[in-house]
């Protein structure tokens, strides 16, 4: 008895020792220089450091290797340059699973909590700093000095996204962001010249009394404009007024700029009225087709992405692009940027740092130019973004104009830690103020407060 | 003599171990799958209301404090649950008076009952998200078939899911949808009811009313009592439907108890808030299952005499 006894508890110590080596090797943290192996001196690290340093040029030290990569967006595009990827590299193997955008959060969290993440994977820009702070993804800051990557290549604004505490936990990969399109012939027909989108909110106002057409009972048949459809959210509106979201950790959009956009958007609705709005909003969700391709709403504001979509269901639609308009047309011109970016978790040194060289080579001008011109998408590198008007002429001049002018000034929505659901605040306030139910006053000052408290809860439950 | 008894029982003592073995092995997949994906993560989730857990790779120990800003200072905590209990207190017994009605209708001999009986029942296997997506459709303000067929009677609709008075109410008309799976276990129970009494309550001249109030409801409390029981737990874990449908909107008036705990776990990160909030639904349900058995149970009949 006593002889099983033992016998069990070394099985038992043996699987807990295989385990904890595991739990060793799976677990996140920062990426060694690539070389670097266990039981070296800090010295001899340190030496081989500045050999790769005064190198000039980072050499794999990886034999064969299996990684994983999950992907959600330009999936056909990430498969194809895997695939090239790997006839390059021949001891890498890159198995490519691709998820539908709406399902891969769902796939994702799990995997990352139970720390069986992918090796390389696409995760929402801005969602990188949690990420990095809850320690499921690796830090790669180190890893990419080494390689030399090059941070100037890449959009400012993305590039920011992928930072945690001033060390990047991610790349940018691809990202997006919004335009103000509009209906020429609408315009013509109208009086308004096609050629002079609106620059300011009271111009769209003005425009949209002009472009919005009732039939004989009331109910709209063209609206003008309206910010909630298409894919715009109040923060959007909200930033072409100067209103800010956050300072720190404290909320900031409790102001006048908020108030004065909202109530905008209020005055252009009531044109037309919330029931014609409604009306339009719930037959364009339920049906998943879009008015202003319909060629039912004269202004909207959609993704860069917006003119594939337009070829695709109504290639006859004269359209126009431009800027978001903003309170004067001169300052707070802003967009909002979404995308991808690419990170990483440690399954070993040497999956982790194949990882990161295919992530690099996803991130290089060759592929992100592969991108560009197979998706139309708008790229984070920015030598590759700047051939966009080479690669896809049919949008036209105004189109890459529009896309030029907006992307330095487009940027991401605030990334709150402590309560990263506040923007639900947000929108609940801004419907009140369209459904004029609450003054702006006292539906911003409910959000903002709400906020604080959430905030507060957070700090409670990790002090 | 001790001997052989000593032997006796090693004899049986072995066959009883075979024989626990196979019993074991057989039940091994259940056991398999209650251990681990029912106990353990139960236990676990226990463990973590009382951490700040957010599926990071630490967390702390924490004590109480989940439950107490639950309780405290978390104002959509009682909005939900204002809510969940709104819900439930009309869809309950809607509900319940539904599936009873449709079921005494398909107790009927009529030609193609069996056709009838299933086209109620469809409703229950067709997936929530193509349910959702035809209410969706049925809920929309100026085109929807709801507000047409009202406004052939002179009443102009609502904005049933735009507006934070009638989206409760939208969505407990949606759930009556589903009465079918409660007319199945009725209609098993009326089947249930010997044709006998209903005779002999003909022959002493009993009006339909008395037959349904003084036989019908009597015999079929044990059934009625179960679809009780399982409506009140369901009501309190609606989530699906505010989900696809109004996305806890407007205004968080469709934000349940549960979809609050889903936005707290996965938008908001926080998972040892969100078990603390699970364990709080089980405890609440809990309660009020026990105040149901002890104040209604008492009053359901048993044929066996029991009550």
């Amino acid at each position: 008895m006593k002889k099983k006894l033992m016998a069990l508890m070394m099985v038992l110590a043996m699987i807990f020792s295989i385990a904890a080596c595991g739990t060793e090797e799976e677990t996140g943290g920062d990426v060694d220089s690539g070389d670097s192996t266990e039981g070296q001196s800090s010295e001899e690290e340190e030496a081989e450091q500045g050999e790769e340093e005064i190198k000039e040029g980072y050499e794999p030290t990886y034999g064969e290797v299996e990684i994983e990569f999950w992907c959600s967006s330009n999936t056909d595009a990430c498969q194809e340059l895997a695939e090239r990827y790997m006839e390059e590299h021949p001891n890498v193997t890159i198995n490519v699973l691709a998820v539908s955008f709406w399902d891969y959060e769902s796939k994702l969290i799990p995997a990352l909590a139970a720390e069986t993440a992918p090796d390389i994977f696409q995760g929402g820009l801005g969602g990188a700093p949690g990420r990095a702070s809850a320690e499921q993804i690796v830090n790669i800051q180190e890893a990419l000095e080494i390689r030399g990557y090059d941070e100037s290549k890449y959009l400012t604004t993305a590039l920011e996204e992928c930072k945690y505490e001033g060390d990047l936990y991610a790349m940018p990969f691809v990202t997006d962001t919004r335009l103000f399109y509009y209906n020429k012939d609408a315009f013509a027909e109208v009086g308004l010249d096609p050629e002079q989108p609106p620059k300011t909110w009271e111009e769209v106002y003005e425009y949209t009394k002009l472009l919005t057409t009732f039939d004989e009972n009331g109910n709209v048949e063209r609206l003008g404009f309206n910010s909630s459809l298409g894919n715009c959210w109040p923060w959007v509106i909200m930033w072409t007024y100067g209103a800010e979201l956050f300072d720190g950790e404290t909320p900031v959009f409790n102001c006048q700029e908020t108030y004065d956009a909202a109530e905008m958007m209020k005055q252009i609705q009531d044109v037309y009225g919330y029931d014609n709005y409604l009306a339009f909003s719930e037959v364009a969700s339920t049906m998943s087709y879009s008015p202003f391709i319909s060629g039912e709403l004269a202004m909207v504001i959609e993704m860069e992405s917006f003119p594939n979509t337009i070829a695709t269901y109504n290639p006859e639609l004269n359209w126009g692009v431009a800027t978001l308009p903003t309170v004067d047309g001169e300052n707070y011109h802003s967009s909002w940027n979404g995308g991808q970016g690419l990170e990483f978790t440690n399954h070993g040194e040497d999956r982790l740092n194949a990882a990161i060289d295919f992530g690099l080579y996803l991130c290089s001008d060759e592929a992100q130019e592969y991108i560009l011109e197979r998706d139309s998408t708008f790229v984070c590198n920015l030598d590759a973004f700047a051939k966009g008007s080479e690669y896809h002429p049919e949008y036209g001049e105004q189109y890459w104009n529009a896309m030029e002018e907006t992307a330095p000034y487009s940027k991401f929505i605030d990334n709150h830690l402590a309560y990263p659901g506040y923007n639900a605040d947000i929108a609940v306030a801004w419907d009140y103020v369209m459904r004029g139910e609450k003054t702006c006053e006292e539906a911003f000052s409910e959000a903002e407060q709400h906020v604080i408290q959430e905030t507060e809860n957070y700090h409670q439950m990790n002090e | 003599m001790n001997r052989e008894k000593k032997r006796g029982k090693v004899i049986r003592s072995k066959r009883q171990m075979k024989e626990a073995f196979k019993g074991y092995c057989f039940a091994m997949p259940w056991l398999i799958g209650f251990f681990v994906f029912t106990l353990y993560p139960l236990l676990s989730s226990l463990y973590y209301s009382f951490t700040n857990y957010s599926m990071s790779s630490s967390w702390n120990w924490i004590g109480l404090t989940n439950y107490r800003i639950l309780l405290t200072q978390d104002s959509l905590f009682w909005k939900s649950v204002w809510n969940t209990l709104y819900y439930a207190f009309f869809s309950i017994p809607l509900g319940l008076v539904l599936g009873l009605g449709i079921a005494m209708l398909m107790n009927q001999k009529i030609k193609g009952i069996r056709l009838f009986r299933t086209l109620f029942y469809i409703p229950n296997v067709i997936s929530i998200v193509a349910t959702t997506m035809l209410w969706t459709w049925m809920f929309q303000t100026r085109y929807g078939v709801i507000n047409q067929l009202l406004s052939l009677i002179g009443i102009t609709g609502p904005a049933w899911l735009n507006d934070p008075t009638w989206s409760k109410p939208a969505l407990i008309i949606m759930n009556c949808w589903n009465a079918g799976s409660s007319m199945v276990i009725y209609l098993a129970g009326l089947q249930g009811i010997p044709r006998t009494y209903y005779e002999a309550a003909d022959i002493d001249g009993a009006s339909a009313w008395r037959k349904f109030r003084n036989i019908t409801i009597p015999l079929l409390s044990p059934t009625i009592f179960l679809n009780l029981i399982t409506g009140i737990i369901g009501a309190l874990q609606v989530f699906a439907q505010s989900l696809l449908l109004t996305e806890g909107g407007p205004d968080h008036s469709t934000t349940f108890y549960v979809y609050s705990m889903y936005e707290h776990a996965f938008t908001n990160r926080r998972m040892g808030y969100a078990s603390a909030m699970g364990w709080m639904l089980l405890i609440v349900t809990l309660i009020i299952t026990v105040l149901v058995f002890r104040f209604i149970g008492s009053k359901v009949y048993y044929e066996t005499g029991e009550q």
